[in-house]
């Protein structure tokens, strides 16, 4: 049982669509539980508690904009292996999608090649969150739920993300296959030393490898969770980090404004990229690092750029974060902070002194006046004249100077 | 050829290393032996090469890390030197001996800081040997001795190589590859063939965690032509040039004292490069694209002076409204930088205002029941191009 989800072939038929295959796996009955105290694992490998919830709400995302998406999502497949945790705090888990292991992946993935296959004006998106492996510099190995590490060959119920991507690519003979294709890879990149003891570690087969269709160019985006020899986190019981930034992104995070393109009232549009997923990730992963407390330093990585790719269009100026400082600090009881919007309407009523400090709000995306007064005049301070400020996300950083 | 030394001046300090190659006269390589392995002959490698070299050194201090080193191999071919005379007293070999000196030698100046950056930038001819796997070829390639890849290298060879790695826990963690080469794949020469081995330039080295900001900017797609102006440079240097030069350029945030400072960064120049390259493209009536690889992460390559100038196109729709239609451009100071004569001629209309904020207004004179005035807007220019649509509809 292959069928998708989502599934909107039928309305679609004949015009070019967003093929989606979604995969997130905690559950690893061959691997020891989470909080077991065991060094019997040679890979140090435990189960996961945020990886099927990560691609829950990865799928979730999808149904919610599938009518803003530049390419309109046709059909979307999805692969599950939740964890006890995850089920209790997401029930909707239960029964909503086969279990993520190497049977289903290789059947999934081939009927989405073949809707991939449709149009070359098709998209497609994959997304896996679950365990992750590099054998040698530049591979990428997911590991399904059925992964076990005492099997020989030990990686036999796990992908090569490469051959994946590269039986993805049109083919002599088969030219028409979605050229435009984005893979999110939510997994760890490490290189446990058991590997350094194997000379060959193959995964299981995907696909035979054919030749590429000379002179057919085609963009596949990667965003890795993490860079190659480190990890990637969750949250147990919650998400990845990464899913979570990544969301965080494309709820508008990520948002470019294209002044070349104006909605019925004559103001530009807000659209999500490729390249503005790119320069937004950083920060919202920085960002829910600390919401959680985390002192754990991961750093994503993208690969295939190019032209901007257009993932979907935003409802209207993204919510961006401000963080407003005065400088120096002492002038905090005489600083008076004015913040105008396009039309000259003062938007926030800060009291002096200013608290907390560093001020940080959130603000519409757009164009705003900010200066500030000294009230009483002191000799040592002077007034930060008002200035306009480009607001876009994913964060600005307002310095207010008033030392004389 | 070390032309470039000012590592004496930037002894423990972060600095920056480049290593630029430009191919265009090959031994051994007929023009039927290129065509067979999907290439065209390379009339502008040296010429590119020495512009790279050219701009580095006229904008070292505006590089983000500054400049310490400077590589330069060029083999430039007769129509290139009558071309570009300068190009006579650089001429060196660019065999598969120099690079691997030369980049050894590179590597060895990027072992120095974590904080060095790397630029490396190979104008020549190249091909795809299979899924993703480029490959350079140098100027001894084809010279029928050992196999018939010989003297030509892997991009990602040369990538690894680069590597943090215990033997080299200090390299620079910001490099920049630029590969202006085509990426055909050569089906026919090489269908009759297993394996075909490349020439290392490094060893690989236990993998450890890598977290370099590299960026491989590939002049373009896999299977597709990197193109050149005959006798002058490639379309990607040009752009790429224009892109460094300000196309590219971003606001960075406002400053204590209220200023803007300009930059390039690497995930600007991926923003900007397919504009530019667009308009060479429609110069040349050639179809380029390129591709970023590697590791990308955002790093400020270099700073501006003052903001780039940006064309502006204004357009007011719907267009019968344009006898009636007034428009004012005001600067950040509320003086009036631009007020066209009614009507917009040509339209859309273009000006070139230098980067920053701008108030645009659209009046409608005499009132007209079917338009309205513009709600003044805030609008930021930005390079490479700013298209500024105001609705006057009623």
């Amino acid at each position: 049982m292959t069928e998708p989800i989502i599934n909107h072939r039928a309305a679609r038929r004949g015009k070019p669509g967003l093929h989606a295959l979604i995969v997130g796996v905690s559950r690893y009955p061959h691997l020891p539980d989470e909080e077991e105290n065991s060094d019997s694992a040679n890979l140090k490998m435990r189960q996961l508690s945020s990886s099927a919830v990560a691609a829950y709400k990865v799928y979730q995302w999808l149904v919610k904009w599938q009518n803003h998406l530049e390419v309109p999502l046709t059909t979307c497949r999805l692969l599950l292996s939740p964890s006890p945790v995850e089920l209790k705090n997401e029930p909707t888990l239960k029964g909503l999608a086969s279990p993520a292991t190497l049977d289903n992946f290789r059947e999934f993935v081939k009927a989405w090649r073949e809707d991939a296959r449709s149009s070359n004006r098709n998209m497609t998106l994959f997304y896996f969150a679950g365990h992750g492996v590099q054998r040698v510099r530049g591979d990428h190995v997911i590991l399904l739920e059925d992964f076990d590490e005492n099997e020989d060959p030990i990686l036999q119920h796990a992908v090569d993300t490469t051959a994946l991507i590269d039986g993805m690519a049109p083919i002599e003979g088969k030219p028409d296959i979605a050229r435009t294709q984005l893979y999110f890879l939510d997994a760890c990149r490490i290189t446990p030393a058991l590997f350094a003891t194997y000379e060959q570690t193959p995964t299981a087969p995907l696909w035979d490898s054919k030749k590429k269709s000379p002179g057919e160019e085609f963009t596949a985006v990667l965003f890795y969770a993490t860079g190659p020899g480190r990890e990637a986190y969750g949250i147990k019981g919650e998400q990845t980090l990464f899913s979570k930034a990544l969301i965080a992104c494309l709820d508008g995070g990520a948002g470019y404004e294209d002044d070349n393109q104006l909605d019925d009232q004559g103001r530009p549009q807000w659209f999500v990229t490729t390249n503005s997923i790119n320069n937004a990730l950083e920060y919202y992963i920085r960002r829910v690092n600390q919401e959680i407390n985390t002192l754990q330093t991961q750093m994503f990585r993208t690969s295939g750029l190019g032209p901007a790719v257009v993932l979907h269009r935003l409802n209207g100026p993204p919510e961006v974060d401000i963080t407003l400082r005065i400088v120096p600090s002492a002038a905090l009881d005489f600083a008076r902070v004015e913040v105008l919007n396009d039309s000259g309407v003062p938007i926030w009523d800060l009291s002096i002194p200013l608290c907390p400090h560093p001020y940080f709000a959130r603000l519409a995306a757009g164009h705003y006046q900010v200066g500030a007064k000294i009230d009483p005049a002191k000799p040592q301070y002077k007034d930060y004249k008002v200035r306009r400020m480009y607001v876009s996300p994913p964060e600005k950083k307002w310095i207010i100077k008033v030392d004389g | 050829m070390l032309l470039f030394d000012n590592r004496a001046e930037l002894r423990g300090k972060p600095a920056a290393h480049a290593l630029i190659f430009g191919i265009s006269s090959y031994r051994y390589l007929t023009s039927s032996e290129m065509q067979s392995f999907g290439i065209y002959y390379n009339s502008s490698g040296a010429i590119t090469g020495y512009r790279i070299y050219q701009w580095l050194i006229d904008n070292q201090r505006r590089l983000a890390i500054p400049l310490a080193t400077c590589r330069l191999l060029l083999s430039p071919s007769a129509r290139e030197i009558e071309a570009q005379p300068e190009l006579k007293g650089l001429t060196v070999p660019c065999t598969l001996d120099d690079f691997l000196l030369s980049t050894n030698e590179w590597r060895t100046d990027a072992q120095t800081n974590r904080d060095n950056l790397t630029l490396f930038y190979f104008a020549g001819n190249g091909f795809e040997l299979g899924k993703s796997n480029p490959v350079m070829m140098l100027q001894d390639f084809g010279s029928g001795v050992g196999p018939m890849l010989r003297s030509s290298v892997a991009v990602n060879n040369l990538f690894y190589g680069m590597g943090p790695t215990s033997r080299q826990p200090d390299i620079a963690r910001t490099q920049l590859y630029f590969i202006d080469t085509d990426r055909a794949i050569p089906k026919k020469e090489f269908s009759s063939f297993e394996l075909m081995n490349t020439t290392a330039v490094f060893d690989a080295e236990p993998l450890g965690i890598d977290d370099r900001n590299a960026a491989v900017f590939y002049a373009s797609t896999a299977g597709g032509v990197a193109y050149a102006l005959e006798g002058s440079a490639t379309l990607f240097s040009m752009a790429l040039l224009r892109c460094l030069d300000g196309k590219a350029a971003v606001p960075g945030e406002v400053g204590p004292e209220g200023s803007v400072r300009w930059y390039v960064s690497t995930t600007s120049l991926v923003g900007g490069l397919m504009d530019t390259l667009n308009e060479l493209n429609r110069e040349a009536g050639a179809h380029q694209t390129f591709e970023v690889g590697g590791q990308v992460r955002n790093s400020i390559i270099r700073y501006l002076d003052e903001p780039p100038p940006v064309d502006v196109l204004i357009e007011i729709h719907p267009v019968e409204a344009l006898p009636v239609s007034h428009v004012e451009v005001r600067n950040e100071e509320g003086t009036i930088v631009l007020k066209p004569a009614v009507p917009l001629d040509p339209h859309p209309y273009r000006v070139e205002l230098p980067g920053g904020y701008y108030t645009l207004s659209v009046k409608i004179d005499p009132p007209h029941p079917s338009f309205a005035d513009a709600h003044t807007r805030v609008r930021l220019a930005t390079p490479p191009r700013a298209v500024w649509k105001v609705r006057v509809i009623s």
